[in-house]
């Protein structure tokens, strides 16, 4: 195609121009989200919790830290996608939600450990009950992430689905732990870590067609 | 070039100023020309990388915050169009093959079948069009039949460039479905 063409194409989009209200910024609509998802979890804890394991271990920094740390992971990574969604983010957003997740992980990952050489295998059970009630938390905030990420632009939508679904796992895998606690960090790492990676390769796939641009 | 009047320019485009839109697109395609270039992107296909990407500020012009600097927004656009088109370019390459100089040989002659499918085929298809909705049927003769440019069908039909792609694109599928209907 010709310059010619691009000036004839500047001429039809200038003459399709209407208004258009703008976006608001990605943080204000990081905090409407978190206005949004904040309630709703704490109603889910409070509704089936909290749990008497859960109230013990307040004070044990080897199982606070972690939650703290999945509860920073996901109020992060909704600021990094709200920033993702709109072009021109800078790539340090990317990394925002990373310190956190960590620190969540690494701290799971030490405990789980030191079990691990203290008890060998004998303390790992199953428990599909953590990883459906992540899922069925993650999915409806989720469709409400995904839905106001929509109205924005995200260039890279595979990297935004995983870390809006990152986000939303996080938050489910917090709320779930305080009135389902598992008596390990293994049990922890095994269970509610798997279920996140999960819900993050779901957002990764799905966000691929969900996230796309409009044209 | 005077890039500092452009995130003005811009917010006055997203309450509508056809002019300070217009003034804005102009200069900074030569932003985007550039961009791309630096891309990679072969120079014969610069210009329609350019292209899509004024059809996609124009798309999501929204998202741009006056407040902030508008290189990095119309960078990370170029870019991304460059992108895709580089994999659009990829999965052509991949499935497509050099034709061997035997082709005749290996391959049936599709005029051999010429007199059996002389005015039937086309006529299929124009009855189709001929059932579409008027908007649809429009887009699709403009664009697919006529092979108009987005920009001289945008222009001819005083349809926008979007709703044309819209039309164009559920034209498409409508027509897919009704020769489904007639072949199954």
């Amino acid at each position: 195609m010709t310059t010619r063409e691009t000036e004839n194409l500047i001429g039809a989009l200038s003459a399709d121009v209407r208004p258009v209200k703008p976006l608001a910024g990605p943080v204000s609509r990081a905090l409407r989200y978190l206005a949004f998802a904040g309630p709703c979890l704490l109603a889910i804890a409070l509704y089936y919790g909290p749990s008497e394991m859960f109230l013990a271990r307040v004070n044990q920094p080897v199982f606070m830290v972690p939650w703290l740390a999945s509860v920073l992971t996901g109020v992060l990574a909704t600021i990094a996608v709200f920033h993702l969604s709109v072009p021109g983010a800078p790539r340090w957003i990317y990394l925002l939600p990373i310190p956190p997740l960590a620190v969540w992980l690494g701290t799971l990952g030490a405990g789980c450990l030191g079990e691990l050489v203290a008890h060998g295998f004998s303390h790992i059970g199953t428990s599909w009950h953590c990883v459906m009630v992540i899922l069925q938390t993650s999915i409806p905030l989720g469709l409400v992430l995904g839905w106001m990420l929509r109205k924005a632009a995200p260039l890279a939508p595979v990297a935004t689905g995983a870390w809006a679904a990152l986000a939303v796992a996080a938050f489910a895998s917090a709320t779930l732990e305080t009135f389902h606690s598992l008596d390990t960090a293994t049990m922890i790492l095994l269970w509610h870590g798997t279920a996140v990676a999960a819900v993050a390769a779901i957002g990764a796939v799905t966000g691929k067609t969900a996230l796309r641009l409009p044209v | 070039m005077r890039d500092d009047d452009w995130p003005d320019l811009l917010a006055r485009a997203q309450q509508g100023d056809e002019a300070a839109y217009r003034r804005f697109l102009g200069e900074s395609a030569g932003f985007l020309r550039a961009i791309v270039a630096r891309t990679g992107i072969p120079a014969d296909a610069i210009e329609d990388v350019v292209q899509e990407a004024l059809i996609t500020i124009h798309a999501i012009r929204h998202t741009y915050d006056p407040t902030r600097p508008v290189r990095p927004w119309l960078t990370a656009i170029a870019r991304r169009r460059a992108v895709d088109w580089r994999r659009r370019r990829t999965g052509i390459a991949r499935n497509e093959v050099a034709m061997p100089d035997h082709a005749a040989e290996t391959f049936a002659d599709p005029d051999s079948n010429r007199d059996l499918d002389r005015g039937d085929s086309g006529e299929t298809v124009r009855r189709w069009v001929a059932k579409l909705p008027p908007g649809q049927r429009q887009a699709v003769e403009m664009l697919k039949l006529k092979e108009m440019s987005l920009a001289e069908a945008a222009a001819q039909s005083g349809q926008s460039i979007t709703a044309l792609k819209v039309a164009t694109h559920r034209a498409l599928a409508n027509l897919r479905k009704m020769w489904k209907k007639e072949t199954t």
